[in-house]
């Protein structure tokens, strides 16, 4: 048995972590009457959510209903299984808990209507309803309005040091402390990669795991991607790789950033710059280009199986071009303190570029190209004091302009 | 504090102080100005409108011109302007405008002759996903009672057909040398500034009629109450327009580097959008003695197809500026 299954908690007084918010819970249920308000359980996955409610239902002896992301819940789908429940909970001779997983996994267009639906069902249920979710999103919010919140927190390290703890014990084995840290420090207070990390090096499968791509890791795998001399050597180091592909477009957070394959590719290959020549450069950047293509055309149409294809694609226009231009990786395109100064003057900007493009009935990309500039000229020629920008950040944007005037 | 005392940004700028908010002060654009004024004669059978033409003829300042004698004093607090370029998706139309466009279904009791209340200008509306623009159809149908809708574009082709035929489209035409320069004149005579009409002839040559930017143009250059070609010249190469055209110079030297920096400084200090970046940069290649501008516009073209279609917007740009500087364009000038 996968020790992610082996060790999921069973008993109500079993888990580690998040004592208040299971309390919490446990209060709710043993307070509950028809008419309460529905529990929804919020937190990162691996916080024992699932296993909580499991175990809940068998302590307070309920029967449970589960409906997770793999059923599809739109509105006549919940209809016809939850109404059944709701009506005749008494017949069922046991006492009924319905339990939702991953609503947030509700999608809009599949599971359509299912959102709203369930906003009108909890308001008035026969049963407790118990919902649980890795985030909140604005489809939920009639939800969120009519339900009872409790937000569990990623494991502290001391829950997690007593979890490995625990499972050592029942395994019979020891570990050093490093490496307990260096497993504490990677699964980021998810109890299943916890276990997970755990397993793989007790049992030895896996040799160097690892779950979260360090520095180190991309720029050896980057390194090796311009060095390496066989191509299907290249293919079997980018499968073991913690680089990823991913789009910016979408928005991505600093852990996709720094994993992003082509980003790291072009960062890698920019910053090299001078040791190549003109046409390589723009061949290599072309053929970049084209990968990035494909990878969006993925990520929009969904197309995930086609993502296996992606590696190969790159080395097919990437490899033969870059073999002996000694690119070495790099994190940043760019010397950090220069585009430390265009990122930050763009940030602080911001607010000045909208209340302009406000007042000058434009986008604000018009007010880059035709207005900021000359409105900042202006305002260094004249004598003015605070302006009205007719804003409610007029103080904010008052104090950029005194910052932009400091400007030579 | 003193409220009172703070000078307004409208006020200051030349380019709103002098904006027409009238139709009838509106330079050019006559046939356009005569026919929305008829139509006004019966605001209750006002249609939907459709702008287009190039930046800077008057597309915007009519559509408030319109708002305000319309809907008189409370113009601002019954208009919706919204700036699809800024907020192009579908969620934009069903936030925002139907959000506006109903609630005040709700407010009034609409009688049958009575004139339509709410305006919602939605400008550039040729950014908009085709998605939104589909999503407007309803709307504008089932608001026709209470909200008028006008729509202003630079291109008409890129709005869809349905939208088109639901309004009467003016096509606005280009602002002419002459009326260029009457107004910057007028501005400079009630600003008391001095202006040579070599200047004003720069400025229009620069601006290619473009109000908006032949205004501020002037204002920055007039800072010693004298403007003379040299400081039209000086203000000009403030710009973010012509951030681009100096780019383009670097990258067609293959000064790789240098015009890449440029570019995010463009992007990022002075907000331009990347795809108004190859707009401009298409017209900058035009302007070059080039042997054979085509064949770059053609590589301009397949970019803009990749930034649109591609995950990471700056590698695209960057391949493109990459390209200028392998084709070696300086020693094949004309």
């Amino acid at each position: 048995m996968m020790w992610t299954e082996k060790y999921r908690m069973k008993s109500i007084d079993g888990f580690f972590g998040n004592e208040k918010e299971r309390h919490i819970v446990i209060d709710w249920l043993s307070h509950w009457v028809k008419g309460s308000k529905p529990l929804l359980m919020m937190g990162p996955p691996g916080t024992g959510k699932t296993s909580f409610v499991k175990s809940l239902a068998k302590y307070f002896d309920y029967d449970l209903v589960e409906l997770n992301a793999s059923d599809l819940r739109n509105k006549s789908n919940l209809e016809a299984l939850i109404l059944p429940l709701l009506i005749n909970s008494s017949l069922f001779g046991k006492k009924l808990m319905l339990f939702l997983d991953e609503i947030d996994g509700i999608s809009g267009r599949d599971d359509y209507g299912g959102l709203s639906f369930l906003a009108v069902v909890l308001k008035d249920a026969d049963i407790p309803i118990i919902m649980a979710s890795n985030s909140k999103n604005q489809k939920m919010k009639d939800v969120l309005k009519s339900s009872k919140i409790v937000t569990f927190l990623p494991l502290t390290p001391f829950a997690s040091y007593l979890l490995i703890k625990y499972i050592l014990n029942r395994e019979s084995k020891i570990l050093d402390q490093d490496t307990i840290i260096k497993i504490i420090r990677d699964a980021r207070g998810d109890a299943r990669g916890l276990i997970n990390g755990l397993q793989m090096i007790i049992e030895g499968t896996i040799e160097g795991y690892s779950k979260i791509g360090s520095e180190y890791e991309i720029e050896e795998s980057i390194s090796k991607f311009f060095t390496f001399e066989n191509i299907n050597e290249t293919k079997q180091m980018l499968l073991n790789s913690v680089l990823q592909f991913s789009t910016p477009k979408f928005g991505y957070s600093q852990e996709e950033r720094s994993r992003d394959f082509l980003n790291a590719l072009y960062n890698s290959i920019v910053s090299n710059h001078k040791n190549i020549s003109d046409e390589k450069l723009a061949n290599l950047l072309h053929c970049l280009s084209e990968v990035d293509l494909f990878v969006n055309r993925i990520y929009e149409n969904r197309n995930w199986r086609l993502l296996k294809y992606s590696n190969d694609i790159l080395l097919t226009k990437l490899f033969k071009t870059s073999r002996n231009l000694g690119i070495k990786y790099s994190q940043y395109s760019i010397p950090f303190p220069l585009i430390g100064t265009i990122f930050m003057r763009g940030q602080s900007l911001r607010p000045l570029r909208n209340a302009l493009s406000k007042q000058f009935h434009t986008s604000t990309s018009t007010v880059g190209l035709f207005c900021l500039s000359y409105f900042l000229q202006v305002i260094k020629n004249g004598k003015f004091g605070v302006l009205d920008f007719n804003s409610n950040e007029d103080d904010k944007i008052n104090e950029i302009i005194v910052k932009e005037k400091l400007r030579a | 504090m003193e409220k009172q005392q703070k000078p307004l940004v409208s006020d200051i700028m030349w380019v709103e102080k002098y904006r027409p908010t009238r139709l009838d002060q509106v330079i050019n654009q006559k046939e356009i100005v005569k026919g929305l004024e008829n139509l006004l004669k019966k605001p209750n059978e006002l249609p939907h409108l459709l702008f287009t033409g190039s930046a800077g003829v008057g597309k915007t300042t009519m559509a408030i011109c319109l708002a305000r004698q319309l809907l008189g004093e409370n113009w601002k607090r019954d208009t919706l302007e919204l700036n699809a370029s800024d907020e192009r998706g579908i969620k934009m139309v069903r936030e925002r405008v139907k959000e506006f466009a109903s609630i005040m279904k709700l407010s009034i009791n609409q009688q049958a002759d009575e004139r339509p209340f709410k305006i919602i200008i939605l400008d550039e509306a040729d950014e908009m996903t085709s998605e939104a623009q589909t999503a407007l159809r309803r709307i504008i149908e089932d608001s026709a009672k209470t909200t008028r809708f006008v729509f202003i574009c630079n291109y008409l082709s890129h709005i869809i057909e349905p939208i088109q035929s639901r309004c009467v489209i003016f096509r606005f035409s280009k602002v002419s040398e002459d009326e260029v320069v009457e107004y910057l004149k007028n501005i400079c005579k009630n600003e008391g500034v001095k202006v040579d009409d070599k200047a004003l002839h720069k400025i229009y040559e620069q601006t290619n009629g473009d109000m908006r930017h032949s205004i501020n143009i002037l204002q920055a250059a007039s800072a010693s109450g004298n403007v003379s070609v040299q400081q039209v010249q000086n203000a000009i190469g403030i710009s973010g327009r012509s951030k681009i055209s100096e780019i383009i110079d670097l990258a067609i030297d293959s000064k790789f580097n240098d015009s890449r920096l440029k570019l995010l400084e463009l992007l990022n200090v002075y907000g331009v959008s990347e795809t108004d970046f190859l707009r401009y940069a298409n017209e900058e290649i035009y302007k070059r003695d080039l042997e054979n501008p085509y064949e770059v516009s053609t590589i301009l073209a397949e970019y803009d197809y990749r930034l649109a279609n591609g995950a990471h917007p700056e590698i695209q740009l960057a391949a493109f500026l990459a390209q200028l500087g392998r084709l070696n364009l300086k020693s094949r000038k004309k």
